[in-house]
């Protein structure tokens, strides 16, 4: 059976357009339309160069896809509205079913995540009226949602506010703020906004504005949040103590909620295991807390937590209900294939040198260990927001102004934000407080003593790292290079940051890998078998 | 409303505050004098830049003119009868700047008209805004005219049309029935018109045109239920009943599709041209200002001139949504008691000083030489059939080019449009591209009344030099020149004369500085990005040259 998930454009504010594929259980492609169209979230785009990306790797027609499922199940008119632009695009339209957007999100953890049966979370801003949504999943009976959360009481509402208020862009930057939060003691009450209650958490609605018709660039603040803490800080100003410490206690009272969230949950489901998705399930600072709690034995986040992971959870959901085995899901490398000819194209084209090498893993840890900004582009891109090792920009970790080099000729960032850490697995237990593998950075972990000194251009400010680890039998191209970097240099890590520019989608292309690799400071581009230097090339 | 002081400067803002509106951009004017005109677009690297607030543009604006958001004693927004993005307006101001304006509402059409008849040198002149909708009307018809601050009229709107008797939607909706995108591939199907047929598809079911008149059937260029983003297609079963079944994008073109955008371009052209004339038979004026996304069909704009009754016509640069801000500052001058001056040049965007290209070079840590003769090295390298991008100066307000941020090439080689295509521009083999002249030299080339400055309107290219230059002649003979003036930009000019010097050619073929998909290129990252991301062979960056070595 062939089924097709799809997410984004049937409102103008819909953001995170994709699509996933899978035949017969198994998951042949999953890409996000920001990295075919080039623009980052790809807001209020059709999926529809991801679902042609997506037909392409399976060589099938829209007219042998079975079922296209979409998340928004309160939007009316999204079915006959959908069977016209897959006709219009594709020439037929196959039979669309419509699912829950929360749903969706916890399919897309659930049935990622290998468990048998697990308590299950999704939280974000809003989607089909709701804030959130607590299930049961079990690989007997399905996803049974046992509660919803009602969209005006929502914490992923609370934390884009703040982020508004911040100066940084709602929807997009929660991140800075997460990063922020470090700096900063959590001294403001904001309970007048949102606080844990017994029943989750409450957040009161009318500090923000109604989002009905406004595009995420305009404030969110409503002028009563303004009463409360007065001026907003304003994009680009300095970031003074106050705002910190705001940052600060807007990540502690998301923490407590989601605490309290989790709690409830708990005594719902009296699962142990716990899934999170939606986009408040990116706050890796948060998922810390979570994975901490003595009742929590084991957490899956979904790598793809916001929007993107939705047409994974839809096809996924499908996938169950149609009886369809589902195979296990055991990294996120499922972007379009690239053709070793698709690479001495874009090479061709560029028309820049570039020198074939017999292992680029080994080469690669040499100019890494020794300082080098290495831009490496290898096999199928990842899902979700994470550089894991096919996309990626890496350098060496142990160095300590490694941070402020990145950010003065890569990714022109502020110096405030953390670059993560991907480790060998074997030896992550070692250098951090960790239990389990964590193969997609979705949780920041405590760097143990004395790794949190050596590891000086990925250890955050309050000593955790978001690790990502490698294990050698799912990736080892990437396992080989860390390996020999730690040969090299004795630290089993590199800084692995996602290989685009500022404001753009990480590099799909081999092309646009070669034209990132020029419009930055990168020292040398590994791309497939070929390497691309800059004081070699032959200009 | 206050007079101005002299420090006070009129702002005018697209906002696109929703992901439908486009092309947001902060246009600056001083005492009448346009200083800047900045596109989101460039700066956020996303072209039209949908739904997009002008944020970075404003700030681009505020750094270049060294203003404070204080000085700013109006915001001119180009849309009267959205109320409520007055106030958002404001709110979004407030965030990012820390204070806003006061905000000045213009009707759409009437800011599209200021746009066309204020920087034009016309004392006076007929007016037509043509769009796909703005404000609920899709045209406007008027009389522009200078010197009437006291009586207050400025630009007078004789007539309006509703949205369903829209031209814009008209071709777009037929656009995207060709398997073209609705956001912004008209200009495939007028290019493809010329391959065409004339009068081989009868679309009289959809659109009649009479001597001054059209009517549009909206039956056909509309759906239930209501497509709300720009990929969904417009039109509904009607339209298939009549026509058939809609080209898939992506595949082959045929015979038949040929022949229906050569008779969407015919009917346009046709239901243009009746307008003009009633217009003219209102008012008796014999120039005319054209602006709104119709604007930019240059080869109906070729055949405006040819009218007999037409002396001259202008066209705004930026006659889309970005234009209509440049229109909305423009009127709210006029109504502080300033008329507004001509433009000369629309080299009005973001520039970078020599400094800061070389920051850049060093970041990238590209080879580069210092280049003391660029216009030589640029001329002998493009006659070396070297495809070649320059970089200078202020970037260009509105979709064209003109050698500030532009890709050039030899118009002589016969093969040199396949090349671009294969190497550059990965983009569909039936589009031209366009050349720039030198000035001096337009009459010896084109047959036509007047070439645009601007690439605004085709120009039928003279018999005798058709073969000369194949790589910018289209399949209908004409080509959408740029005459290049020394006194408007002389970098460009001399790089168009040196090659003149070498190959008795004075024209080399002129496409604007990006990759399929992207806004033209910004800064200098953006640039040297470009250059190694597609085929380009030497990139001349201010005073730098950066070369590749082709075995």
């Amino acid at each position: 059976m062939n089924i097709l998930g799809i997410h984004g454009g049937v409102t103008i504010n819909q953001h995170d357009a994709g699509a996933a594929l899978i035949v017969d259980g198994k998951l042949i492609c999953v890409v996000e339309e920001e990295r075919l169209i080039r623009i980052k979230t790809a807001t209020g785009a059709l999926p529809i160069e991801s679902i042609a990306a997506c037909l392409r790797e399976s060589g099938l027609t829209m007219q042998d896809i079975d079922v296209v499922v979409l998340a928004g199940e309160t939007y009316e008119d999204i079915i006959p509205r959908t069977a016209e632009w897959l006709k219009h695009h594709f020439g037929t339209s196959p039979r669309i079913e419509k699912i829950n957007h929360h749903t969706a999100h916890i399919a897309s953890a659930f049935y990622h995540s290998g468990l048998d049966s697990a308590m299950c979370i999704s939280v974000d801003a809003y989607g089909d009226g709701l804030s959130g949504a607590i299930a049961i999943g079990s690989l007997q009976t399905g996803i049974n949602i046992l509660e919803t959360i009602p969209a005006n009481n929502s914490l992923g509402v609370f934390y884009s506010t703040m982020t508004s208020f911040l100066g940084f862009r709602p929807g997009e930057d929660e991140y800075k703020v997460m990063g922020l939060a470090p700096y900063g003691n959590p001294s403001i009450d904001l309970s007048f906004f949102c606080k844990p209650v017994p029943e989750g958490f409450f957040c009161d609605p009318k500090f923000f504005r109604s989002r009905k018709s406004a595009t995420s660039l305009e404030p969110y603040y409503s002028k009563l949040l303004l009463d409360q803490l007065g001026n907003p800080r304003r994009k680009g100003d300095p970031i003074s103590e106050i705002f910190k410490d705001i940052a600060a206690s807007t990540q502690l009272t998301l923490e407590t909620s989601l605490v309290s969230l989790v709690t409830k949950a708990f005594k719902m489901t009296n699962e142990k295991a716990l899934c999170l998705a939606g986009g408040v399930a990116l706050n890796c600072s948060a998922n810390r807390l979570l994975y901490n709690l003595p009742f929590v034995n084991e957490l899956f986040v979904q790598p793809a937590s916001s929007d993107r992971g939705l047409p994974l959870g839809c096809a996924l959901f499908m996938a169950f209900i149609c009886g369809e085995k589902i195979e296990p899901i055991p990294h996120v490398f499922y972007g379009p294939s690239q053709s070793p000819k698709e690479i001495e194209s874009a090479i061709s084209i560029s028309g820049v040198s570039a020198t074939k090498v017999e292992n680029p893993a080994i080469e690669a840890a040499k100019r890494i260990a020794t300082g080098e900004i290495v831009g490496w582009f290898q096999g199928r891109s990842e899902f979700g927001p994470r550089a894991l090792g096919h996309r990626s920009i890496l350098a060496n970790p142990t160095i300590a102004n490694m941070k402020d080099q990145i950010n003065a000729k890569v990714k022109f960032r502020e110096e405030f934000r953390p670059f993560a850490p991907s480790v060998l697995e074997e030896d992550s237990y070692d250098m951090f407080e960790i239990k389990n593998p964590s193969p997609y950075m979705t949780v920041a972990y405590n760097v143990k003593n004395p790794w949190n000194t050596i590891m000086k251009s990925t250890t955050h400010v309050n000593n955790t790292g978001r690790v990502q680890t490698v294990d050698s039998a799912t990736d080892p191209h990437f396992y080989n290079l860390i390996n020999e970097v730690k040969s090299f240099t004795g630290c089993p890590a590199v800084l692995n940051t996602s290989f685009n520019i500022k404001g753009q989608p990480i590099v799909e292309k081999p092309l646009e890998a070669i034209s990132t690799f020029y419009g930055t400071g990168m020292d040398s581009l590994f791309i497939g078998n070929y390497l691309l230097t800059k004081n070699k090339t032959k200009i | 409303m206050n007079k101005l002081n002299s420090k006070s400067v009129v702002m005018g803002l697209m906002t696109a505050m929703t992901n439908n509106q486009h092309d947001s951009a902060a246009c600056f004017v001083l005492n009448g004098e346009t200083l800047g005109c900045y596109e989101e677009e460039r700066y956020v690297r996303y072209k039209h830049a949908y739904g997009h607030l002008p944020i970075q543009a404003i700030s681009a604006g505020l750094k270049a003119h060294n203003l404070d958001i204080r000085d700013i004693s109006i915001v001119a927004i180009p849309t009267l009868k959205h109320v409520d993005l007055v106030p958002r307006t404001r709110l979004f101001l407030e965030h990012y700047f820390g204070y806003s304006p006061k905000i000045y509402p213009v009707n759409h059409q009437v800011s599209h008209m200021a746009s066309a008849f204020f920087p034009s040198d016309f004392e006076e002149a007929m007016l037509i805004s043509a769009d796909g909708q703005g404000d609920y009307e899709s045209l406007a018809l008027g009389v522009g005219k200078r010197g009437t601050l006291q009586s207050g009229s400025g630009i007078k709107v004789l007539e309006t049309k509703g949205i369903d008797q829209s031209l814009g939607i008209f071709y777009q909706t037929l656009t995207q029935y060709l398997g073209f995108s609705g956001a912004g591939d008209e200009y495939k199907v007028m290019g493809l018109s010329a391959y065409g047929n004339p009068g081989a598809v009868d679309l009289s079911s959809i659109i009649k045109v009479a001597t001054t008149d059209y009517l549009i059937n909206p039956e056909f260029l509309k759906r239930d239920p209501m497509p709300r983003n720009i990929g969904e297609p417009r039109f509904g079963s009607s339209l298939l009943a009549e026509f058939g079944p809609a080209r898939l994008k992506g595949s082959p073109l045929t015979q038949k599709n040929r022949d229906f955008a050569r008779a969407i371009q015919d009917n346009f052209e046709n239901a243009f041209i009746s307008t003009v004339r009633r217009l003219h038979e209102m008012t008796g004026i014999r120039r005319i200002g054209l602006a709104g996304g119709c604007a930019l069909n240059c080869l109906a704009n070729m055949k405006l001139l040819d009218l007999p009754f037409i002396e001259d016509v202008f066209i705004q640069p930026a006659s889309t949504d970005q234009g209509s801000a440049l229109g909305a500052a423009l009127i709210a001058s006029f109504d502080l008691g300033i008329e507004p001056k001509t433009i000369e040049n629309y080299y009005l965007g973001s520039s970078y000083t020599d400094n800061e290209i070389l920051k850049s070079l060093k970041v990238s840590g590209v080879k580069y030489e210092f280049c003391d003769n660029v216009a030589f090295q640029a001329a002998k390298a493009l006659q070396d059939n070297r495809i070649i991008a320059v970089y200078n100066g202020r970037s260009e307000f509105g979709p064209r080019a003109l050698g500030n941020r532009s890709i050039l090439a030899n118009p002589i080689n016969v093969n040199i449009k396949n090349e671009i295509n294969q190497k550059i521009k990965f983009r569909e083999e039936f589009r031209p591209f366009a050349p720039a002249v030198l000035g001096e030299k337009c009459g010896e080339i084109f047959n036509s009344k007047t070439i645009s400055k601007f690439m605004t309107i085709t120009s039928k290219v003279s018999e005798d030099w058709r073969s000369k230059i194949p790589g910018i002649v289209h399949v209908d003979g004409t080509a959408r020149p740029q005459a290049v003036w020394k006194k408007d930009n002389e970098s460009f000019y001399n790089i168009v004369f040196e090659f003149h010097k070498l190959t008795q050619v004075p024209v080399v073929i002129n496409t604007s500085f990006n990759v399929m998909g992207e806004p033209i290129v910004e800064t200098p990252l953006d640039a040297i990005k470009t250059f190694f991301g597609s085929g380009l062979d030497d990139l001349f960056i201010g005073n730098y040259h950066l070369t590749k070595n082709r075995d």
